[in-house]
């Protein structure tokens, strides 16, 4: 905007005759000149002349307040000219308009056969000469007593709407000798003092009260307390002359009344012996889909109000019209009324006009269709931004759409002016805005201005719904794939407490979601993904989102986790959580952005892989939207399929993309603009950069920046518990293939999750293939246990488990028994030891199941040792698939991998490390305690590198974050409850001790090779540990948790 | 000479910490989309570019402005005199970088490199965010990324079609290292 203060200051000096004339010449020769002739120049010259004369004759405070100079990008916007529903403005820019005036153009602006009507009579005669009776405004009160319902027959003109109420006022007054009214709340009528008296706003009435006296004010709608003002009225002898209301009320913001409003209303008044006013300035004449408003209700008033577009958009005009009873009370001095120019002939000439084209043209029916057609769309949209647009109603083409504030209504006001559509709706008063456009709006104006609409809403930021807790979003999405139905609810208070987030939170709601016998690939099943309260703050290695469900893999409850940056992104979106039950009947995927939450189609990349399903959703809701999906192996329901996210990370293990698969969920793709809040961010950043500084950027610790997990594999070979050769032997002679220095030499950058200064991952490139990895899992399992010492094929096994969305350990392991089965001669799968081609092959086979081998090894290791009746050939615990640890030269691990949740994994206790690791029962002992605070530790959702630290900086972070003391027994005894709760539900799925076991590959098969060679992990050393750990962790014999314990830990009632 | 900020690409691993301690220092909570600075992620592609306010010598904000809100500091600093702005946003409109951003309530907001100690520096453990006086070598990365001026779209458009040039200009070749002599 220019300054106008700068570039015109005021030229007025008090009285000068000469420059009036000058002045006053300047603007009949522009308004002489056709408009588009007159020069570009002189065109800005009155733009800014407009601008100033409002400055300094008008009101400077209109331009601090309309939208066409505050909002206008140099020159404000000066009316020029327009047509039908497009205005044009000084510098020709076409505006289309939503606002018709405020119902003034119901006709459309200029609408030819009016203006040819008042351009006819402007020639014959203006104005009348107030002594000959003048044939036009007979005529007129004639056709207006013909339109109009029940028994109206006289009329009186004037020329705004206010003056019609005035009118009307003193004719009830006049008929009744009563001087009260009763008036609707928010009720608009004019601004004249006695219309202003019935006014229902406080903000135009209260500066100038004293005003009219007997008059009361009731909601409208109301029936019942219009009739208790009648009742008390008339018990203490005060007399009310009439009620007054609008039909719709429209300046409220299109308020439509109950049906049986205006049909009582008529009933008390006549009850009552009080007259019936109807304000029909704004909803006649069409507006609302039929000719007058009460025309809706088959309701007479007593006096009829009218103005605005009864002149046609072309002169001012209104009227109060009555009936012949009610009239006879001016009849003795029709002078009690009069007014010089109201109902002249030009006016008259326009309404009569007006009303040909009213019929004609059916404008109360094309109202009637396009407001139902508004209506539907606006619904539409406001299911789709349900924080922009908090309510739409109305009648006809008088609708209202309101929001939740003024600011977002002025939002949506001025980005609709800033897109050429001309709306109602100021700084200080856009909590409604009508959508009122010209009853003959062509409809292609029309599905214009609707899409513009929508495209303002897309871009409206929303102000946080609820002011958000500490830490947590407070909320957690509820959705139905069967039903299609999406909620969100707040989390309760109490879970947060005892449960934390993450793990031990999913596990709380899925233990009430879903019945432990549930089968895991039914729509009955259902899948709990949830963030941990650091997610989302500078809190180092804190990103991590974690799933919680029945697995097809081991049919044990089970978690899988994720680092990346979805965690946080659905935190910043208002989430903490996502809960997931049903099945869509088709492919689709959970789109989130902030408060708009939607299941759309997924069809377009049905079958593609991970990679190109990420780029797809990118290009859908734009760049730096964060994603979980799946491949076909998810698709396919493999039971080992991951969800992917960020292309390389995964929620890997015991099938969770089989299970998004199952419900025919492809992905989640989540946008979030909002925020995680602290208690201090003072005290909170100290703590962080305290933690930071001691406990993870050390010199210790500098492995995870410098090599990342792949440091693992010298450590565990030379332990002699690196599963080589589908975990025969213990050490992998050629591992230097496969180790961080290798990795070093191919790494290209270094990749982080958010938040973490670590930043582990290792983007490696060779030959033109490119992956982030792999980590040490997937060295191990696809390397090594596969005899794949070439780091190359490793990297390609990788990025192709990532793309199809297999879990590379799972598959690993499974590939590596088919390469031993195959060797053994037990069957064919044409796989060997050290083989890349089979081997990178068989990947795509397993996700697409498209060969008999891929649907072979899509079983797991488990299962296809089973059905080649070789059951002992394969290494897991409850079917999943061992990692890259040997038990054998490990107890401890073996007891973990015995006695977890999801069968053999790594991440609930990591023993490797332990002083002695044989003795038994310090094993037994390691493992619950591990066991528990890694449950405390996923509930937080921080990651493993987090390993070094212990549980008092997780209490330290969390107090200063929440604003309230957690203390590290607090995190113990949840991570207790968690771990007894996943129990419950495993024990009431019918898992028992028995289950408790490791396969007999690693009780009954020696280790070959390395410092450990020879050894087994006995099932009766295991069955000893077994026996101690139950009894330390308070369980009966059969691994069932006691009534004690549970009572203990507060789970006693479930 | 003073000190610039400069963005190094290939040392970014994409954490994001530099925009969670922006929106913390600057807005007082974790809020990426309120921070000043921010970081497109290519993942599939392993890169990551830091998008930050160049300070132009000759800046587009200040230029658009029409109330004179925009000013540069005695440190050179481009800053915005909320007081002054109206919300317009025609300083978000003219940044080619996508740069500068507005609240709700329209007023605009953008770096100011915290008064002159960069929380998002401090923040960044991978060396990919400096502040410095700059090298010759620093000066020609600085105008290799400020060469890419995007004309249209709303600032994270810009910011992406930015990073998107500058992933297309890195030297990505792979590295293929000794090992490839062992088979």
């Amino acid at each position: 905007m220019r300054d106008f203060d700068e570039d015109l200051s005021s030229d007025y000096k008090g009285r000068d005759i000469d420059a009036a004339l000058h002045e006053a010449h300047f603007m009949v020769e522009t308004i002489l000149s056709p408009p588009h002739e007159a020069p570009l120049e002189r065109r800005k010259e009155i733009a800014l002349k407009t601008v100033r004369n409002f400055r300094d004759h008008i009101n400077k405070g209109f331009l601090d307040y309309r939208k066409s100079v505050t909002e206008a990008t140099s020159f404000a916007v000066t009316e020029w000219t327009g047509h039908g529903s497009i205005l044009v403005d000084a510098l020709d820019r076409e505006f289309l308009d939503l606002l018709g005036g405020f119902g003034l153009y119901s006709y459309g602006i200029r609408h030819p056969k009016i203006i040819a009507a008042v351009k006819a009579q402007l020639d014959r005669s203006p104005q009348y000469s107030q002594e000959m009776l003048d044939p036009l405004r007979a005529q007129l009160a004639k056709v207006l007593a013909l339109l109009t319902p029940g028994k109206i027959q006289y009329g009186f003109f004037a020329n705004s709407g206010t003056e019609a109420v005035e009118g009307a006022m003193k004719l009830a007054k006049l008929y009744t000798g009563r001087k009260g009214f009763i008036a609707m709340l928010k009720g608009f009528h004019g601004k004249t003092l006695g219309s202003l008296s019935l006014m229902g706003k406080k903000i135009f009435r209260k500066p100038l009260l004293p005003l009219l006296e007997g008059i009361r004010h009731v909601p409208f709608g109301d029936t019942d307390a219009v009739e208790k003002v009648l009742a008390a009225a008339r018990s203490v002898g005060d007399g009310i002359a009439a009620v007054v209301a609008e039909p719709v009320q429209g300046e409220a913001g299109a308020v439509v009344p109950p049906d049986d409003y205006w049909p009582r209303l008529r009933e008390l008044c006549s009850h009552y012996g009080v007259l019936l006013i109807a304000d029909e300035v704004q909803t006649g004449m069409g507006r609302t889909g039929r000719i007058f408003g009460l025309d809706h209700w088959d309701v007479t008033p007593d006096i009829l109000c009218l103005g605005k577009a009864l002149g046609g958009g072309v002169i001012p005009m209104s009227a109060f019209m009555s009936t012949a009873k009610i009239w006879e009370c001016m009849e003795p001095n029709p002078f009690i009324h009069t007014t010089t120019t109201g109902g002249n002939p030009l006016a008259c000439a326009s309404a009569l006009a007006a009303i040909t084209v009213l019929l004609e043209e059916d404008l109360a029916g094309q109202a009637k269709r396009k407001g139902e057609y508004v209506l539907k769309h606006l619904k539409g949209m406001q299911d789709r931004y349900p924080g922009v647009l908090s309510q739409v109603r109305g009648l006809g083409l008088l609708i209202g759409m309101e929001f939740p504030t003024d600011g977002i209504g002025y939002k949506v006001a001025s980005g609709l002016f800033s897109r050429g559509v001309i709306t109602a709706g100021t700084l200080t008063n856009a909590k409604t805005i009508r959508f009122e456009p010209a009853l003959n709006i062509p409809q292609e104006i029309l599905d214009e201005i609707l899409g513009r609409l929508e495209d303002v809403f897309k871009t409206i930021e929303l102000p946080r719904r609820k002011k958000p807790i500490n830490l947590y979003a407070g909320q957690v999405l509820h959705v139905d794939l069967t039903a299609g139905k999406i909620e969100s609810r707040p989390t309760p208070g109490k879970w947060l407490k005892e449960y934390i987030g993450g793990w031990g939170l999913a596990v709380r709601y899925f233990f009430d979601l879903v019945d432990p016998q549930t089968e895991p690939l039914s729509p009955e099943n259902g899948l709990v993904i949830m963030t941990g309260p650091l997610c989302g703050t500078l809190v180092p290695t804190s990103s991590r989102t974690c799933l919680v469900s029945k697995s097809p893999h081991t049919g044990t409850i089970f978690e899988s986790n994720v680092g990346g940056a979805f965690g946080p992104e659905l935190k910043f979106a208002g989430y903490d959580g996502i809960v997931i039950t049903g099945r869509a009947d088709h492919p689709v995927y959970l789109r989130i952005e902030d408060h708009s939450v939607n299941i759309e189609d997924a069809s377009p990349v049905s079958g593609k892989g991970i990679f190109e399903t990420e780029t797809w959703l990118s290009a859908e809701m734009g760049h730096g939207t964060k994603t979980l999906s799946i491949g076909p192996a998810g698709e396919n329901m493999v039971s080992y399929a991951c969800v992917g996210s960020e292309a390389y990370r995964q929620m890997g293990r015991a099938g969770a993309g089989a299970l998004f698969g199952s419900k025919n969920l492809k992905a989640i793709a989540v946008k979030g603009s909002g925020g995680v809040q602290v208690a201090d961010m003072g005290v909170f950043w100290g703590k962080v950069t305290q933690h930071k500084e001691s406990n993870l950027l050390t010199e210790a610790n500098m492995w995870a920046k410098n090599e990342g997990t792949p440091v693992l594999m010298d450590v565990t070979n030379e332990m002699g518990i690196h599963p080589t050769r589908n975990y025969s032997a213990g050490v992998n002679s050629s591992r230097n293939r496969l180790d961080s220095e290798t990795i070093k030499a191919l790494k290209i950058g270094d990749r982080s999750c958010a938040s973490c200064p670590l930043g582990c991952g290792n983007f490696t490139s060779a030959n033109g293939v490119q992956v982030e990895g792999p980590e040490y899992e997937t060295l191990c399992m696809g390397g090594s246990n596969c005899e794949m010492n070439d780091i190359e094929q490793v990297m390609r096994f990788n990025r192709s488990c990532d793309d199809l969305g297999l879990d590379t350990m799972s598959a690993g392991a499974t590939i590596a028994l088919a390469m031993e089965m195959t060797e053994a001669g037990v069957h064919n799968y044409g796989l060997s030891f050290g083989d890349p081609e089979g081997y990178l092959k068989v990947i795509g086979e397993i996700a697409r199941l498209s060969t008999p081998r891929g649907k072979d090894l899509a079983l797991g290791a488990a299962r296809l040792a089973k059905k080649l009746g070789r059951d002992e050939a394969a290494a897991h615990s409850k079917g999943l698939e061992m990692p890259a640890y040997d038990p054998r030269a490990s107890y401890g691990m073996g007891l973990a991998y015995a006695t977890s949740e999801r069968g053999a994994c790594h991440l609930r206790a990591f023993t490797i490390f332990a002083e002695d690791p044989f003795k038994l029962k310090a094993m037994a002992r390691e493992v619950i305690e591990g066991q528990n605070t890694n449950a405390a530790k996923w509930s937080l959702c921080l990651c493993d590198f987090w390993g070094s630290v212990d549980r008092s900086v997780m209490a330290e972070l969390l107090t200063a974050g929440l604003g309230r003391q957690v203390s590290e027994r607090d995190l113990l005894t949840a991570g207790e409850r968690i771990w007894n709760l996943v129990r419950l539900f495993n024990t009431r799925a019918g898992f028992t001790a028995a289950q408790d076991t490791l396969s007999k590959k690693l009780t009954h098969t020696a280790l070959a090779g390395g410092p450990h060679a020879g050894r087994v992990l006995n099932e009766e050393d295991l069955e000893k540990m077994k026996e101690l750990y139950y009894h330390l962790r308070g369980w009966d014999r059969k691994g069932r948790p006691g009534k004690e314990k549970l009572r203990e830990l507060g789970l006693g009632h479930l | 000479m003073e000190k610039h900020l400069l963005a190094i690409p290939n040392l970014c691993t994409g954490c994001s910490r530099c925009v969670y301690a922006c929106s913390a220092v600057k807005e007082g909570m974790f809020m990426p989309s309120r921070a000043r600075i921010s970081v497109s992620n290519f993942p599939l592609e392993g890169y990551t570019v830091p998008n930050i306010c160049f300070q132009c010598p000759n800046a587009e904000c200040l230029k658009a402005c029409p109330a004179e809100a925009i000013f540069r500091n005695e440190r050179g600093i481009v800053a915005v005199d909320a007081g002054k702005c109206t919300g317009c946003g025609e300083c978000t409109a003219a940044c080619p970088y996508g740069m500068i951003e507005q609240y709700v309530s329209g007023k605009a907001y953008k770096c100011d490199l915290c008064g002159g100690s960069p929380a998002c520096v401090a923040e960044c453990h991978f060396g990919a965010l400096v502040f410095k006086e700059p090298d010759r070598i620093a000066l020609a990365l600085r105008a290799g990324q400020m060469k890419h001026r995007i004309k249209e779209g709303a600032p994270a458009e810009k910011r992406i079609a930015l990073a998107g040039r500058v992933l297309d200009e890195a030297v990505r070749v792979p590295r293929t290292a000794a090992y490839m002599g062992d088979f």
